[in-house]
């Protein structure tokens, strides 16, 4: 259909007008169908079928409107005989109408008219690649080589001073331990002279003499769940499997 | 004054009156006839004037539209004079005849089996809403073997719809 009719956003076909001539026997059966595959689905989305049984054959003019059917479900056309019958000097004309406010940007009188931005348009514009530019060929061709020389050395060079490092550490090291040392023993000989091993108090002290109340037991010989102790049991198995699932993570 | 006044205003509500009521209705036309196609008349030979193609001619058709099915009847006559002729000093032999040319619905192709044929006329019975395009042929013979003057020939179809 795309074809035959004007392909323009928001046309509707409004009518169908066909005519043909078909030439039979009359008394022979015959069923003509005029009609449009549906191009979004199974079936037509227009069939007009003439009954020319027990007719003599003749000419067909008919007219007939359909209700603005869009023209993207139109499909392929065809006139069909079914039965005995011929077809001839066939025609069919299809009338339309255009909603040309189908987009409304079409125009500025339709509704829902946004005007349009206007494009920013720049000049002739030359792509820059740093890689062709002359500094960086300069700066290569003269880097490389004794980036590779440096880097050799100073891995030989950090190599020495890791060593002396580490020596350096070392000796420091055992200077302070020997250090520390001394000043501990010197502190715990002080401490032991200034002690004073007076537990004679202790021994004499008394207790009060009399009866002590039996403590009271529980009445219905039950003890009631510690609901602060369910709670905090709760929160450390959250706690724990908290843990649990970070090991996934 | 004031007494009569009054006298007059309590009798006049009794006063017998009278006014005609119109009804008016307008009927829409359920069966019109139109022109579709001018005829034309050929001269294939001397004697003769025909509308037919083959002869030269151009067919006249004339259409029928009918909005109520069964209440009118297509009479169609073909011309059996000129209505603009030269002077013509013989007799003229006329034939013709109408026959459906084109249909609307397929069962309107029943009118040519069933239409009736007297004198110059033919009748359809319009038993189905619609149109039908009807063809008029129309055969002028001058004389016996006698040459038509020359001029200008005009003839008259008559085509009436009747209410039944």
């Amino acid at each position: 259909m795309v074809n035959i009719m004007p392909d323009v956003v928001g046309l509707d076909v409004t009518g169908v007008y066909y005519r043909y001539t078909i030439g039979k026997d009359p008394a022979a059966d015959a069923l003509v169908h005029v009609q449009n595959e549906n191009a979004l689905g199974a079936g037509y989305i227009f069939r007009e079928t003439d009954d020319w049984s027990g007719l003599a054959g003749n000419t067909i003019t008919k007219s007939v409107p359909v209700s603005n059917i869009p023209l993207r479900y139109w499909g392929l056309g065809s006139i069909e005989v079914e039965g005995e019958g011929t077809i001839s000097n066939a025609s069919v004309i299809y009338s339309f109408r255009v909603d040309e406010c189908a987009n409304p940007q079409s125009d500025p009188t339709c509704a829902g008219y946004e005007p349009p931005v206007p494009s920013v348009t720049f000049g002739d514009t030359e792509t820059y690649d740093a890689l062709e530019d002359e500094a960086y060929a300069i700066a290569t061709q003269k880097t490389d080589q004794e980036y590779q020389e440096d880097k050799e050395s100073t891995e030989e060079q950090s190599d020495d001073k890791e060593r002396k490092a580490r020596l350096e550490r070392g000796l420091a090291a055992s200077k302070n331990a020997l250090a520390l040392a001394n000043g501990i023993s010197q502190d715990a000989i002080i401490s032991a002279m200034g002690y004073t091993s007076d537990i004679t108090v202790y021994y004499t002290a008394q207790l009060d003499g009399g009866s002590y109340a039996d403590a009271p037991m529980p009445v219905d010989g039950k003890i009631p769940e510690n609901k602060r102790g369910l709670r905090n049991g709760l929160a450390q198995q959250v706690l724990h499997e908290q843990m649990v699932d970070l090991q996934y993570q | 004054m004031k007494y009569l006044a009054i006298a007059i205003l309590v009798v006049l509500p009794h006063m017998a009156t009278a006014d005609g009521v119109q009804i008016e209705g307008n009927v829409q036309a359920k069966c019109v006839i139109r022109t579709d196609r001018t005829g034309v008349y050929g001269n294939p030979t001397a004697n003769k004037l025909s509308a037919s193609p083959a002869d030269g001619g151009v067919t006249p058709i004339i259409r029928y539209d009918v909005a109520l099915a069964g209440y009118y009847t297509a009479r169609i006559t073909y011309p059996t004079s000129f209505s603009t002729s030269p002077t013509l000093t013989d007799t003229v032999t006329w034939t013709g005849g109408a026959s459906v040319s084109s249909v609307s619905t397929a069962q309107m192709s029943a009118y040519d089996a069933a239409k009736v044929e007297y004198d110059s006329t033919t009748e359809f019975d319009l038993t189905v809403a619609g149109t039908t395009w009807f063809k008029v042929d129309s055969v002028a013979e001058y004389g016996y073997d006698k040459a038509f003057p020359a001029g200008t020939y005009r003839a008259v179809i008559q085509a009436d719809c009747i209410a039944k």
